[in-house]
């Protein structure tokens, strides 16, 4: 009985002495690969870093202004291309009050939803009255 | 054999037969025994109690958790990145300043094995580098030069393809400013070891040293650069040596865009000449002319010396000592306070400026500001400069903005606080979250009857040209003639313009004046703030006002300022 109790106990101590040191093992290798992750968040902060001044100078209005011109068909909004919902043609007098979007359509405060997207043809007429 | 205590062992008998006499030990010797007994016990209980307590110990910290401590482990934080220099952003978060890492390329020459061939490579993929300089640094015996400093990336990555032994890079912070020229005047620049020494860049120093957080400015760079465009076309239009430009927000006071011309570009402001670096909006101090004629008109008006429904007769040049003080778009006849002001007579504001008297005078225009410089957070700041003698003929020329002279952006805050309703605006270059509320000037009344004289201007005066259909603009036009050594000079003036729009409730303060414009074709000789400056705000106004939100008003909604004024303009 004596000689078992003691085997026990060794054993519990080997298996104990182990896993010490596998956990130790385990940590300074979690370790390690924290101090990998945390330098490349630094250079990754460094790279944003880097993107973020590259995008500031891509943005440059003149820049901007310039890519437009060459590649877009369009030109600055003026004033009188504003116009409100009354004013709008093929309206009559007494049904300025705007149509309000169908009832399952998100009601953000009043302000109506247009129904669809603007389409660009409107710019082209636009054109050919200037 | 009997045994009293028949579970005891038998040989456990404490006091068998035999053995009686053998263990009874005499007086000394069971003493030390029983000494020795004593001693073991206390011993023993002392190590049952340190063991004790170690157990106690280990199962209160292995199982009754204390709540001091964290259930999981807390990771040291991740590393931040940290730039010697904090950014500057404009009010949007766009980068206008920042700092960026960069590579600066040295070499060991001791171990460059072969000089010749390192220079070679090296001029091959650094153009900029001659081969003969780089072979003659690397063939020296020593153990370190610099080849080149602040490298892109590309080009390290360029270099580090080579693979020359002996090369190395340090890494260097150097500041950039995406923007260019843009707003060099407001952002300044920074010297080689990132100190600043002009502009928020200087005035920011230990601010943007010391924080990691961005600076954001009340600057909007979208307007910054329109205010440019159109400043910068009038200037070339009219063959100018320069200009000025300040956009403001009437309420709270912040810059949205400052402009001076010429600029230069901080990425290299070592290369720019001292003309350009000169922030003409905040440190040239001008007589800026007609445009002051809005402070002597409010204050006229708000001392009670006069009213809209008042006037002046302006049929006659006034003549003190050896001055004479005539009319540009001469009347000859009484003229009312709003054709005073929409016609730009000198005549008349003087005589109001004199009705007001000097003394009344120099303490309005001290209360708005005038008199010393503006409390903008920029080192470069101009000290208006007054005449010594304020009397009554100095009181005369500064009606009409001659005799003192004030910085651009003197003009655009004192006008902002003429028109928001009379309060006074501290113009500031950092983005302010509320509205400062400043000190009372004017009554309320007085900056009402302000905005419609200035929106009348804008209809039938002097300003037509910056009429920006459907934004209400309203201004006033200044055209002053720079001093010269002796007098004036009549072929070189400051032409300018300082607007408001929309005028029913101004929210933005335009203020534009072009440096020495030349007449040209299609101003019809003329080079006076009316065809020079007044165009040009049309423009910027019709520009921002879809950036900033304002809708424009139909023609016949809008109010009409001289049937409000009731007054009669007569036409011409």
């Amino acid at each position: 009985m004596l000689r078992l109790g003691t085997l026990f106990w060794i054993g519990l101590a080997v298996i104990a002495g182990y896993a010490t040191i596998q956990f130790k093992y385990d940590v300074q290798a979690l370790e390690r690969e924290l101090v990998q992750l945390d330098s490349k968040i630094l250079r990754h902060q460094e790279a944003i870093h880097v993107l973020n001044a590259e995008w500031a100078y891509l943005n440059e209005p003149a820049r901007l202004e310039r890519l437009s011109r060459r590649h877009l068909d369009l030109s600055p909004l003026r004033g009188s291309q504003i116009l409100d919902l009354a004013s709008l043609p093929g309206r009559a007098a007494g049904e300025a009050e705007p149509v309000l979007p169908p009832s399952n359509a998100p009601n953000d405060g009043g302000r109506t939803v247009p129904a669809r997207k603007p389409v660009r043809a409107q710019l082209t007429n636009a054109k050919a009255v200037q | 054999m009997k045994r009293e205590r028949p579970c005891s062992p038998f040989h456990a008998d404490p006091e068998p037969e035999q053995f009686r006499q053998a263990i009874r030990f005499d007086g000394a010797t069971k003493q030390a025994l029983e000494t020795g007994r004593t001693r073991l016990l206390v011993a023993s209980l002392l190590f049952a109690a340190a063991f004790l307590i170690v157990a106690g110990r280990l199962v209160s910290v292995a199982m009754l958790t204390s709540g001091g401590e964290p259930s999981i482990a807390e990771a040291p934080r991740a590393a931040q990145l940290e730039t010697e220099r904090a950014d500057i952003v404009d009010r949007n978060g766009t980068v206008l300043a920042t700092n960026l890492v960069t590579a600066s390329l040295y070499a060991n020459p001791r171990e460059v094995p072969s000089p010749r061939a390192a220079a070679a490579a090296l001029s091959k993929v650094l153009p900029e580098l001659k081969q003969e300089e780089i072979e003659g640094k690397l063939a020296a015996d020593r153990s370190f030069v610099w080849l080149k400093r602040n490298l892109t990336p590309k080009q390290q990555y360029a270099v580090n393809r080579l693979g020359i032994p002996g090369l190395s890079f340090q890494r260097e912070e150097r500041r950039v400013y995406p923007h260019g020229s843009l707003a060099a005047h407001i952002i300044g620049f920074t010297d080689i070891d990132n100190h600043g020494i002009a502009g928020v860049e200087r005035q920011f120093e230990s601010r943007l040293a010391e924080e990691h957080a961005p600076l954001a400015l009340s600057i909007d760079i979208r307007l910054q650069h329109i205010l440019r465009e159109e400043l910068s076309r009038s200037v070339h239009d009219f063959n100018a040596i320069g200009g000025a430009g300040v956009v403001l927000d009437a309420k709270t006071g912040e810059v949205l865009a400052m402009v001076s011309l010429p600029d230069f570009d901080p990425n290299e402001a070592g290369r720019a000449s001292a003309d350009t670096r000169f922030n003409r909006a905040t440190l040239g101090v001008y007589e800026m002319g007609s445009v002051f004629k809005v402070f002597t008109t409010a204050m006229a008006l708000d001392a009670g010396v006069t009213s809209l429904k008042g006037g002046y007769d302006a049929s006659h040049p006034i003549k003190v000592s050896r001055y004479t003080i005539t009319d540009y778009h001469a009347k000859n006849r009484w003229l009312s306070v709003p054709e005073i002001f929409i016609y730009s007579s000198n005549i008349g504001s003087a005589k109001m400026a004199l009705d007001v008297g000097p003394e009344g005078q120099r303490a309005f225009l001290k209360r708005l500001g005038m008199l010393s410089p503006v409390a903008l957070e920029l080192p470069e700041l101009g000290e208006p400069q007054a005449p010594a003698q304020w009397k009554e003929l100095a009181a005369m020329t500064i009606a009409f903005g001659h005799g003192l002279s004030v910085t651009p952006m003197h003009v655009a805050g004192g006008v902002a606080s003429v028109v928001n309703g009379g309060l006074k605006v501290e113009p500031t270059i950092v983005k302010r979250e509320e509205r400062l509320a400043g000190e009372r000037i004017l009554k309320a009344e007085t900056s009402d009857s302000l905005r419609r004289l200035m929106r009348l201007v804008v209809e039938r005066g002097t300003g037509k040209s910056a009429d920006a259909p459907g934004y209400q603009v309203g201004g006033k036009t200044g055209t002053a003639e720079k001093a010269a050594a002796k007098g004036y000079k009549r072929n070189a003036l400051i032409s300018s313009f300082v607007g408001a729009f929309p005028m029913d409730d101004p929210r933005y303060v335009i203020f534009m004046a072009i440096d020495e414009p030349k007449p040209n074709k299609e101003s019809h000789g003329y080079a006076t703030g009316g065809w020079v400056a007044a165009p040009a705000v049309k423009r910027l106004v019709e520009r921002m006002a879809p950036l900033v939100g304002i809708a424009p008003v139909k023609e016949e909604e809008a109010p009409d300022a001289a049937s409000a004024l009731l007054v009669a303009v007569k036409a011409d």
